[in-house]
């Protein structure tokens, strides 16, 4: 039987990443598309469930942030119950997710940004992989970042749980606190991962800022947009991952707005576009102008650079010093260059790694109060986080029983899909019309413009990952395909 | 650590694709003590945590054919998926985690079998899966269960004969 079976776990759905690249007449770009597979009936499925289960059925949406909408979903619960969970219940969801964060970022680092800048953007096609990233960085370096992974997932095991299925949020609270026992655990691998860190940026120092090439390719026009900027700030207006309000500043820096989770719907709306399942959030004070950038166009991002440029500073002290390193280089705030998101990224990590240390320190941390018990009727709940990928909404409506009538999410890589879109758009514009890249290089480049943003499309078309192999399928003016590009 | 894992990938809310864990969760209870049955929404990268020091495991998934209809049970090793390489570590294949683990000097199963049941939709989140697809759930147990006994040492019961006949209450 003549058929293709494709049984490898990343690529169990069929669909593929798509980028559509349309001609006009004259042969120039007049369009390029980026295209992922769908999954449907994620609110028809919630509607009818017990509130208290969404944590746990928002987690399992896919295996990449199980513990960011695992986290957002606590905190939605927190508001529909109208209960304020006690000091040490926050610290140890901040304890955990900071673990997270950690974790999700250094995985990025090595190995998925790791082909564009530690392997190099001009390396050839066999070595811009996971293995040639091993190879640059030595096996050592691999061998560590695979241990501290296991062992930061491990804690979050000991702690909340399955790190696919955590089980560690209620309503008021976590299901269970730290035992004194297991105190110097969590301090010891927080001291480790402080490290970690700090050695990720000297990596990041020596092997990128040290190439001029590099740092050319990072603040070429070509990864270059000029939008606004989202993310958690705190009472300080610096980053924060768990908590607080969120802020949006426009395409020269200045505060546009502040808003809570309850408040989101009167500063974001949603764009539809019939070639993708995605809707593309945008601002809605400045309205939605297309896929262009600047000042009179609501598009705007989220991620690392977007929460550095959205915020006044870090809460920590390393992590500031990076911060303070990354605007001094790239010319001051906001940092409008795409791939500058790896560097924010390491800057993130540092900021991870020591609040992780300060909770894990805090005398609080084993203090076995850890729940409120809601009383309240529920209504309308809306909570939000910075899931790795950016600012991560969730709202449900639900019966006075506390059944879900309604949920919405607004996913992170959701709320970065136009200026992904953008970065699509102009990459392929200027390979194609400029410099007709051979087919492997044109891929390349293209990735890179998307591959910074860290998207996962499992979330969000609410679908698992189907995105690779990536394909490029080039129509003329009347749709017709005339070249087709597979990793 | 048991020497040989069956490890049963899927996400049992969306519909189809719950199937790798349908399957290993009636596998759940059938063997002897050296044979440790799992199941993962996991995939990419932390596949690697489930693999290191197994000497042999089996995987059971799903794949999307053209046409579902006619379609059946397909059985294969690892060197047949391929070493197709991706940027992105949240994607990584099996062909790829092996060769990752055998650099850093992991430990990579000698042997690695992989059930593949075909599927029609595995995209809808329902916790239901296509009566067809649900229908194929014995047929890959018992030749999961073939997959180990041979395995297994001579002296060992047939799994196969030990399939338990409801699987609900038992679950990943």
């Amino acid at each position: 039987m003549a058929q293709r079976i494709t049984i490898d776990p990343i690529t169990r759905l069929e669909g593929h990443g798509k980028i559509q690249i349309f001609l006009d007449d004259s042969g120039r770009v007049s369009r390029a598309y980026f295209q992922v597979p769908e999954l449907r009936g994620f609110e028809q499925f919630a509607v009818g469930r017990p509130a208290e289960d969404m944590p746990q059925i928002t987690s399992r949406i896919c295996g990449v942030c199980p513990t960011a909408h695992h986290t957002a979903s606590t905190k939605t619960l927190d508001d529909l119950y109208q209960v304020d969970p006690p000091p040490v219940a926050k610290k140890l969801r901040e304890l955990i997710y900071s673990i997270f964060m950690l974790e999700d970022h250094a995985l990025h680092f090595y190995f998925l940004g790791g082909p564009d800048f530690v392997v190099g953007p001009t390396a050839p096609k066999a070595e811009r992989n996971i293995l040639g990233v091993l190879g640059k960085v030595g096996l050592e370096v691999g061998k560590r970042v695979i241990g501290m992974r296991k062992e930061l997932r491990e804690l979050i095991s000991l702690l909340g749980g399955k790190v696919i299925h955590p089980v560690f949020g209620l309503p008021g609270g976590v299901a269970k606190p730290m035992a004194p026992a297991d105190q110097p655990k969590f301090i010891e691998a927080a001291k480790r991962g402080v490290d970690f860190a700090l050695f990720t940026l000297s990596v990041f120092d020596q092997i990128v800022l040290k190439n001029k090439e590099y740092v050319d390719v990072i603040t070429s026009e070509m990864y270059t947009h000029r939008t606004y900027y989202m993310g958690l700030v705190d009472a300080k207006n610096r980053v924060n991952f768990y908590d607080g309000r969120i802020r949006v500043v426009d395409p020269q820096g200045k505060q546009f707005g502040i808003f809570t989770a309850r408040e989101y719907l009167d500063a974001i709306a949603e764009h539809i576009e019939p070639w993708s399942y995605i809707k593309f959030p945008y601002l809605k004070k400045v309205g939605w102008k297309g896929f262009v950038d600047g000042p009179d166009s609501g598009v705007f991002s989220v991620a690392p650079l977007a929460r550095l440029n959205a915020s006044e500073g870090m809460a920590t002290p390393r992590a500031q010093e990076a911060y303070e390193q990354l605007y001094a280089t790239l010319g001051g705030k906001p940092v409008h260059h795409t791939l500058a998101f790896h560097w924010a990224r390491v800057v993130e990590m540092i900021f991870a790694a020591e609040r992780f240390l300060e909770l894990a320190s805090d005398e609080e941390i084993t203090d076995p109060k850890v729940r409120t018990l809601p009383t309240a009727v529920p209504k309308v709940g809306m909570g939000v986080v910075e899931a790795p990928r950016g600012t991560l909404i969730h709202h449900y409506e639900t019966d006075e029983a506390g059944l879900i009538t309604k949920a919405n999410l607004i996913v992170a890589t959701q709320n970065n899909a136009a200026r992904i879109a953008l970065s699509v758009d102009k990459a392929a514009r200027a390979l194609l019309d400029a410099t007709k890249a051979d087919d492997q290089g044109l891929l390349n480049m293209v990735e890179m413009a998307f591959r910074a943003y860290d998207p996962c499309h499992a979330c969000g078309t609410h679908s698992l990952p189907g995105s690779v192999p990536l394909r490029i399928y080039i129509r003329d003016g009347a749709g017709n395909l005339i070249r087709e590009i597979a990793r | 650590m048991t020497p040989i894992l069956v490890l049963g990938l899927g996400n049992d809310m969306l519909k189809d694709d719950a199937v790798g864990i349908r399957v290993a969760e009636q596998l759940m209870g059938s063997f002897p003590p050296e044979v440790e049955v799992r199941c993962t929404s996991s995939f990419g990268l932390a596949l690697l945590d489930e693999l290191i020091d197994r000497e042999k495991v089996l995987v059971i998934d799903s794949y999307v054919p053209e046409e579902f209809v006619g379609s059946e049970i397909q059985e294969c090793n690892l060197d047949a998926v391929g070493e197709a390489k991706t940027a992105s570590p949240h994607f990584v294949g099996l062909g790829e985690i092996r060769e990752i683990m055998r650099k850093l000097g992991l430990t990579f199963p000698h042997e690695v079998r992989i059930l593949a049941i075909p599927v029609s939709d595995p995209t809808t989140f329902s916790y239901e899966m296509t009566p067809a697809v649900a229908a194929l759930v014995n047929e890959a147990a018992a030749r999961a269960a073939r997959i180990v006994e041979a395995w297994l040492p001579p002296d060992v019961a047939p799994p196969f004969s030990r399939l338990r006949k409801n699987p609900a209450s038992m679950s990943c």
